[in-house]
C-alpha cells in the first residue's frame, strides 16, 4: 500500500533527500519546512501513514509536536519518528512518545529498516 | 688567890682541856697560864704565852673582838661565847675551826681578876655543816636551773639525780633515777650517746657536742630532738671517774627554724640562680644590682661583673627614655607590684641597638616600717614567642586578605554538634543576613536538586573517608532566589584518635565562570548541532549515490563513495566528541544504564572499526563472556576510543589485543597495544581535558586530546577506575574497570 510521510524540518536541504529516499517504493513524502503552528492540522490534513519530525525547530520543537499528536487521541496511532544532531540521550529526560529516534546524520539504509519496523508496529 | 690554891689551879688547868686563863691587867689582859691542849692545838710553847698581854702574842691568835668580849664578862660578871672562829695554827699547816668559851672567876670578894678561856676543835662539825648548806644550795641550783643536769654514778651509767628539766628533756619522771641509762633510755641503744657517756667514764674526759640529734621517746612518741650537751667527769681525790656530770639543753626548734631558714635561703638562692626567668633583686634608692642570675644576665648580654653591685642605670644606661624606669619608680613610690606581660626592651650592644620582647613584673621589698627598699625584678625573655607569633600573624593576615580579595567565603563544619560556622562572605554568597544563623540543613536545601545529592555525597566520603572536598555546584540565594555556581574546597580535620573533629574549607563564587563555561558549552553544542545540520545531507547523499553506483555496478564510485561515507563518520565523530564534551562539562550527561554483554560490544566496536581501518590485527584474546550494567553506548564509546589510539599511535606495531574478564568482582577491559609507548612524565596528565603529550612523533598524529579525557569521565560515571601501563617504545596498556552490577545498582 501507498505510505505517506509527514516530515517536519528546519532543514530544507533535506526535503529533495527525503524524496529521493522514499521515492523507491513509491511512498508519498509531505515535507514542511518550519511549518509547525498546528502538526495536527497538517496531520487531519494529510492522514500520513507516519510521522518524522526533526527536534530542533523554530517555534515548538519536534517533541512539543509529538506530544501532541500522541495527545490527540485521533491521531495516536500514527507513528512517530524523531530526528535530531543532539545526540538521544539529550532528549531522554522527557518521554513524548515517540515511537523511534535517529541521530543525525543518519545511516539512510537505517532510515529505510526504522521507517518500516515502525510503521508495522515494530519500535526500534 | 693563894701560892699553894694558884699552883693547884695551874695543874688543873693544864692537865683539862680548859685553853688559857687570862688576868685582868690595867689596860689589857696577860695570858696567866695554858693548857696543854691549847697549845697542841696552836702549836705554841708555853713560854711564847705565859705573861704575854694578848696583843703580843701571834696575830690571829684571838680573835678580833677579844678585848670587847672580855671586857664585857669582866663587867657583868657573866659568860660569854665566840663560836666559831678560824684559829690558824703558828705554821699556818691548816686552820681549824674552834669554838671559845670565856667564863669569869669570881673571888670572895665578889671581884673578878681572872677569866677562863676555854676552847673546843669544832672544825668537823663546822665543816660537815658548810659542806651540806652548799649541797643543798648547790642542788637547789641544780633543780631550778633552766638546763637539763644530772649525775650518773658508777660504770653501768646510773642515774643519780637528773633535774626537772632534764627529765622532762627525757620525757621520764623520777622513776627512772637509780636506773642506769641504758635501761631508762632504751631509746638510745643504737644512738652514739651512750657510747659518748661511757667514753667519757673510761677517759675521764670532758665531752661536748652542739645540736647533736637524738630520737627520744616522749609521750610514746619517737621524737627527734636536738640537744646542746656536755659531758663532765666527776672525780675522786685520787683521780678516778666515779661518774658523769650531765648538763644538758634541748635546742630542737633552734635548729628548726634555722634548718627552714637555712632551706628557705638556699631554696631562695636555688629558685633565684636557677628559674627559667631572669630574676634580679635591686636594692636601695640607686636601685643596685644585688643578686641577678644566669637567665637576666643572658637576658642583658652582660657579664656578671658588669651587673653585681652596681646601680641598674650605669649597668644599663640604655634604659634612658624606656618605659622600664617609670615602672620601676611606681613601684618603688606606690609599693605596689607591677608586671606586664609584653615589652619591647632595647639594649645596647656593639653591632647598634639590639630589640627584644620581654614579660616581666617588678616586686617591692617592703621593710617593717612599710617602705620599699628593694624590687625583685622578674623577667622573661619572649622575643621567639612573640617573632613567631608575629609570623604567624602576618601569615594569618596575609591568608585573611587572600580570601576576602578573592571574595572567598570559608566554613567550618563540626560532624558531631553539626554546627555550621561560616564567614559573612558565605553568608552574602548563600543570601544570608550577616546577623542571620545558617545552618546545614538549610544549606543542602539551598544546592540545587540537580547537585543536593552529590554534594551530600561528597561530603559524606570525606567525612568518613577523608577524601578532599572539591565540587562544583549550584544554589538559590536564601532570600533573593538567585541562581549561583559555587564552588567548594575542603577536608576533614581530626583529632589524635582520629576522629574527625572539623570539615572546613573555603567557597568561592564562579557563577561568573561558569555561565562563561554554560556559554561556551551551549555555543559547543550550537556549533556542533549546526555542523551537523550539513553532514547529514552530505551522508545522505553519498549514501543515496553509493547504492545507485552499486546498482549501475560502478565500482570505483562505489568504492570512492564509501570512502566518502567513512570520513564523514570520521568527521560526525569528532563534533560528538566536542558536543559530548560540552554535555559532560555542563553536567548534563545522563547515564542510560542497562544490562548487555560486553564481549558483543566489544565486537562489535571492533567491527565498526575494521571497516575503515585493515592494518592492524585486533584480536580479543581469551575475553568471558561478561554481562554488565551500563550506558552501552557510553561504554561503546570509551572501547572505540581507546582501540582508536591503540591503532593511532602504533603505526608500526600491528597486533591490539582487547580483553574483558572478572577481576575481584569487578569487571576488567584491557586494550594492549604495541606501539610507540608513552613517556613517564606524560601518563599522570593522560587523561586531562586538551592534553596532548608533546613529541615529534605524534605531531603527524591528529586529534583533540579530548577522547581520553572523556572516556575517563564516562569510567568515573560508572564508579569505575581508568589507568594505563607503558614503556616508551614498546607499546602502552589501557585499563578501565566497572564495578560489579550489585555495586551499580
Amino acid at each position: 500500500m501507498e505510505k505517506r510521510i509527514l516530515i517536519v524540518e528546519n532543514d530544507l536541504e533535506m526535503e529533495d533527500i527525503f524524496k529521493e529516499i522514499f521515492s523507491d517504493n513509491g511512498e508519498e513524502v509531505v515535507f514542511f519546512y518550519e511549518e509547525t503552528d498546528d502538526i495536527l492540522e497538517l496531520v487531519e490534513k494529510h492522514r500520513p501513514t507516519i510521522v518524522i519530525l526533526d527536534y530542533n525547530l523554530n517555534g515548538l520543537n519536534g517533541g512539543e509536536l509529538c506530544k501532541l499528536i500522541k495527545g490527540s487521541g485521533k491521531h495516536k496511532h500514527i507513528p512517530v519518528l524523531l530526528l535530531s544532531a543532539f545526540p538521544k540521550f539529550i532528549y531522554s529526560n522527557e518521554n513524548v512518545g515517540n515511537n523511534a529516534f535517529l541521530e543525525k546524520p543518519f545511516d539512510v539504509d537505517e532510515l529505510k529498516t526504522v521507517v518500516e519496523h515502525i510503521i508495522n508496529g515494530s519500535p526500534k | 688567890m693563894d701560892h699553894q690554891n694558884d699552883d693547884l689551879f695551874k695543874a688543873f688547868l693544864q692537865k683539862t682541856h680548859v685553853g688559857l686563863v687570862l688576868k685582868k691587867e690595867e689596860l689589857s689582859f696577860s695570858i696567866y697560864e695554858a693548857g696543854d691542849n691549847y697549845l697542841k692545838i696552836t702549836g705554841l710553847n708555853r713560854e711564847a704565852l705565859i705573861g704575854k698581854d694578848i696583843f703580843d702574842v701571834e696575830k690571829d691568835l684571838f680573835p678580833s673582838n677579844i678585848l670587847e668580849v672580855l671586857e664585857r664578862v669582866l663587867m657583868y660578871k657573866s659568860e660569854a661565847e665566840i663560836s666559831p672562829f678560824l684559829l690558824t695554827p703558828t705554821d699556818r699547816s691548816k686552820s681549824i675551826y674552834i669554838s671559845i668559851h670565856i667564863s669569869p672567876v669570881v673571888d670572895h670578894q665578889g671581884g673578878v681578876e681572872y677569866l677562863l678561856y676555854t676552847v673546843r676543835d669544832i672544825d668537823q662539825e663546822i665543816r660537815f655543816a658548810n659542806e651540806r648548806a652548799n649541797r643543798n644550795y648547790f642542788m637547789e641550783l641544780i633543780e631550778q636551773a633552766p638546763v637539763g643536769m644530772g649525775i650518773l654514778k658508777g660504770k653501768e651509767l646510773i642515774i643519780e639525780s637528773a633535774n626537772t628539766r632534764m627529765l622532762e628533756l627525757w620525757g621520764k619522771n623520777k622513776s627512772v633515777l637509780n636506773m642506769p641509762m641504758a635501761v631508762a633510755l632504751p631509746e638510745l641503744e643504737g644512738q652514739p650517746f651512750l657510747r659518748l657517756l661511757q667514753d667519757v667514764y673510761t677517759w675521764g674526759e670532758a665531752m661536748v657536742g652542739n645540736e647533736a640529734k637524738a630520737f627520744i621517746l616522749r609521750n610514746g612518741k619517737l621524737e627527734t630532738a636536738y640537744f646542746n650537751y656536755a659531758y663532765q667527769p666527776i672525780k675522786d681525790k685520787k683521780g678516778h671517774t666515779t661518774g658523769i656530770m650531765m648538763i644538758a639543753t634541748e635546742v630542737t626548734p633552734l635548729v628548726l627554724v634555722k634548718q627552714k631558714l637555712e632551706e628557705s635561703v638556699s631554696s631562695f638562692r636555688s629558685v633565684v640562680m636557677n628559674a627559667h626567668y631572669s630574676l634580679l633583686v635591686l636594692k636601695g634608692k640607686d636601685w643596685i644590682a644585688e643578686i641577678a642570675n644566669q637567665r637576666l644576665l643572658d637576658l642583658w648580654n652582660k657579664k656578671k661583673e658588669e651587673v653585681i653591685g652596681l646601680p641598674l642605670l650605669q649597668i644599663l644606661p640604655e634604659l634612658v627614655g624606656q618605659p622600664f624606669l617609670e615602672y620601676l619608680k611606681t613601684v618603688y613610690e606606690t609599693g605596689e607590684p607591677y608586671g606586664q606581660e609584653e615589652e619591647v626592651f632595647y639594649y645596647n650592644t656593639a653591632n647598634g641597638i639590639g630589640k627584644k620582647y620581654v614579660s616581666f613584673f617588678y616586686d617591692p621589698m617592703i621593710d617593717a616600717e612599710g617602705r620599699v627598699y628593694g624590687v625583685i625584678v622578674g623577667a622573661e625573655d619572649i622575643t621567639a614567642r612573640v617573632e613567631s607569633r608575629h609570623k604567624v600573624e602576618r601569615a594569618e593576615e596575609m591568608l585573611r586578605i587572600a580570601i576576602e580579595s578573592a571574595n572567598l567565603g570559608t566554613w567550618h563544619y563540626d560532624p558531631l554538634s553539626k554546627r555550621l560556622t561560616v564567614s559573612p562572605r558565605l553568608k552574602e554568597l548563600f543570601g544570608y543576613k550577616s546577623n542571620e544563623e545558617m545552618t546545614y540543613d538549610t544549606v543542602i536545601t539551598q544546592v540545587t536538586e540537580e547537585y543536593r545529592e552529590v554534594v551530600q555525597k561528597a561530603i559524606q566520603s570525606s567525612v568518613i573517608k577523608g577524601e578532599h572536598f572539591d565540587l562544583e555546584f549550584s544554589i538559590k540565594g536564601h532570600y533573593d532566589q538567585q541562581l549561583r555556581w559555587m564552588r567548594a574546597t575542603g577536608r576533614i580535620y581530626r583529632d589524635k584518635e582520629g576522629f574527625p573533629v572539623r570539615f572546613s574549607g573555603i567557597l568561592l563564587d564562579i557563577t561568573e565562570h561558569k555561565q562563561d563555561e554554560i556559554r561556551k558549552n551551549d555555543f559547543i553544542a550550537m556549533v556542533s548541532h549546526e555542523l551537523k545540520t550539513p553532514l547529514t545531507s552530505l551522508k545522505a547523499y553519498v549514501q543515496l549515490l553509493s547504492s545507485k553506483a552499486k546498482a549501475s555496478g560502478d565500482i570505483q564510485a562505489t568504492n570512492s563513495l564509501s570512502k566518502a561515507d567513512g570520513q564523514v563518520n570520521k568527521m560526525n565523530n569528532m563534533i560528538k566528541s566536542f558536543l559530548d564534551l560540552s554535555r559532560l562539562e555542563a553536567g548534563k550527561i545522563n547515564l542510560e544504564k542497562q544490562q548487555f554483554c560486553l564481549n558483543e560490544l566489544i565486537a562489535e566496536v571492533i567491527e565498526e572499526i575494521t571497516l575503515t581501518d585493515r592494518t592492524h590485527n585486533i584480536s580479543t584474546g581469551n575475553s568471558q563472556e561478561i554481562m554488565v550494567f551500563a550506558d552501552r553506548e557510553k561504554i561503546g564509546q570509551v572501547i572505540n576510543n581507546l582501540i582508536g589510539n591503540a591503532i593511532k599511535y602504533s603505526p608500526q606495531g600491528k597486533i591490539v589485543e582487547v580483553v574483558c574478564k572478572e577481576v575481584n568482582g569487578e569487571t576488567l577491559v584491557s586494550v594492549r597495544d604495541e606501539g610507540i609507548g608513552i613517556p613517564k612524565d606524560d601518563i599522570g596528565l593522560l587523561f586531562d581535558r586538551f592534553y596532548r603529550v608533546e613529541s615529534r612523533k605524534f605531531k603527524t598524529i591528529s586529534g583533540f586530546g579530548i577522547g581520553l579525557y572523556l572516556s575517563a569521565e564516562i569510567i568515573k560515571r560508572h564508579d569505575g577506575q581508568i589507568w594505563v601501563e607503558s614503556e616508551e617504545g614498546k607499546g602502552s596498556t589501557f585499563y578501565f574497570t566497572l564495578p560489579h552490577k550489585d555495586l551499580i545498582l
